[in-house]
């Protein structure tokens, strides 16, 4: 610190008795150091005027007090200086670790739905609110015969839950040749959430196993929204809901399974509440908004373009104003 | 829609405490009465009420901030009630099972 005050001294008082451009780039390259030793303004102010009134430069009356004026606003400019340097610094570590988490998310979602059941048809959509969804589905084989399919919502963002997800789906991959029952399959997971995940996660999901020999498909949800059921032939609607807590809060949890059968038609929609939820109502949130969808839409086509039509609707309901994430995904049995 | 503005108060009593939560409840406002509301559920064994009147819009975020509450009630058994919760509220209890763990008055 020193030898930057002497050096300061030497091309400031060559400046004064024969000013010139090299001793103007020598204070420019000085006032790096200056930054890299983290020398605050007020202190470079200070240094100023002691090496004027030291080497018999008198200042007026008024100009001093108006360098004691500068000097306090030197001082709070410092402070609200680092302040701002530092939340740069933060900003950018934290765009850097969503980055991460994106890409770690990108290879989490299947891109189709391989199930190879020939009377079976799966459509589905996800569009994240932010740069990160906080919304999950998956699908995987139950053994030879059966197909499992979740749709969820993870409740926390960034790393944390791109984890949780990645924890979530990876533990999927081990289920492919089990044969547990829907609810069981809810209880594994919610110990593995509570175990593993943050402390500050949560995780809402709607599990359902499809059998196509029976064309029975079973179902069990933790704290999720309920599933919609239309039965083709009598073109009626009904929610699909067990009782069963969100996953990771407590690991003595019982979760329910049902149990319904699909007839030729008949179709089931899992959604996450952003596509029901309706901010400017009062009234709670229902799925009204999927099945004025489907009774307007011409369900002689292929589900993919059912689901477009519902994502639609939902949207054009709120005004293309996405505040959360929406997810769809409609089976169908042939 | 214009989103409403938030404000949690709270209210000391001898044998509890009242907090008030007024506005919407998501990402944005979670942090303050997540700042509010656990440490009273940490360490304080007064009876916690917590009045949702005036809470108009509440996502899982919110949700999230009872939850992890009620995590804390438990460790301290300590009592947590939930009081005026309007319907829409309600259903949000319900749907995730939270109701089963909380008392809904």
């Amino acid at each position: 610190m020193k030898q930057v005050k002497e050096y300061y001294k030497k091309i400031m008082l060559h400046y004064l008795r024969n000013p010139g451009e090299h001793q103007l780039y020598a204070g420019q390259q000085l006032s790096k150091s200056l930054i890299e030793k983290d020398i605050p303004p007020e202190d470079i102010l200070a240094l100023h005027i002691n090496i004027m009134k030291e080497n018999g430069y008198i200042l007026p009356r008024e100009w001093e007090r108006s360098f004691q004026f500068l000097m306090e606003i030197m001082v709070s400019f410092g402070m609200a200086y680092q302040e701002r340097q530092s939340l740069r610094l933060k900003k950018k570590q934290l765009e850097s670790e969503i980055n991460v988490a994106i890409s770690m998310q990108k290879k989490l979602y299947p891109h189709t739905f391989e199930h190879g059941f020939h009377d079976l048809e799966v459509g589905f959509i996800s569009t994240p609110a932010r740069e990160m969804s906080g919304d999950f589905y998956y699908y995987t084989k139950h053994g030879k015969n059966k197909l499992g399919i979740l749709v969820a919502d993870i409740a926390g963002k960034g790393i944390p839950a791109a984890l949780c997800m990645s924890m979530i789906k990876y533990a999927m991959d081990t289920l492919e040749n089990d044969v547990k029952p829907a609810n069981m399959i809810l209880d594994y997971l919610n110990r593995l959430v509570l175990k593993n995940a943050d402390p500050s996660l949560f995780v809402t999901m709607f599990y359902t196993i499809y059998d196509p020999l029976t064309s029975i498909l079973t179902y069990s949800s933790a704290g999720h929204e309920p599933a919609l059921y239309y039965q083709a032939k009598s073109k009626k609607f009904q929610d699909l809901n067990t009782k069963g807590l969100i996953l990771g809060v407590d690991a003595n949890v019982k979760y329910e399974e049902k149990a319904i059968q699909l007839e030729s038609g008949d179709f089931i929609v899992l959604y996450t509440d952003g596509v029901t939820e309706r901010k400017d109502s009062d009234e709670p949130d229902d799925n009204s908004i999927l099945r004025e969808a489907i009774s307007s839409a011409d369900l002689s086509l292929p589900a993919q373009e059912i689901v477009n039509h519902m994502y639609q609707h939902a949207i054009d309901e709120k005004n293309y104003q996405l505040d959360d994430d929406h997810t769809i995904v409609m089976i169908r049995k042939k | 829609m214009n989103q409403l503005p938030f404000l949690v108060e709270t209210e000391e009593k001898e044998k509890e405490i009242c907090v008030y939560i007024h506005g919407d409840l998501d990402l944005a406002s979670a942090p303050r009465l997540r700042e509010t509301l656990l440490p009273l559920a940490e360490k304080d064994s007064r009876t916690l009420k917590v009045n949702l009147k005036n809470l108009h819009y509440m996502d899982s975020t919110g949700l999230g901030v009872f939850v992890a509450a009620l995590k804390l009630r438990k460790i301290i058994n300590g009592e947590m009630f939930l009081e005026e919760v309007p319907k829409k509220i309600q259903r949000i209890f319900q749907i995730s099972g939270v109701d089963q763990y909380i008392t809904i008055a």
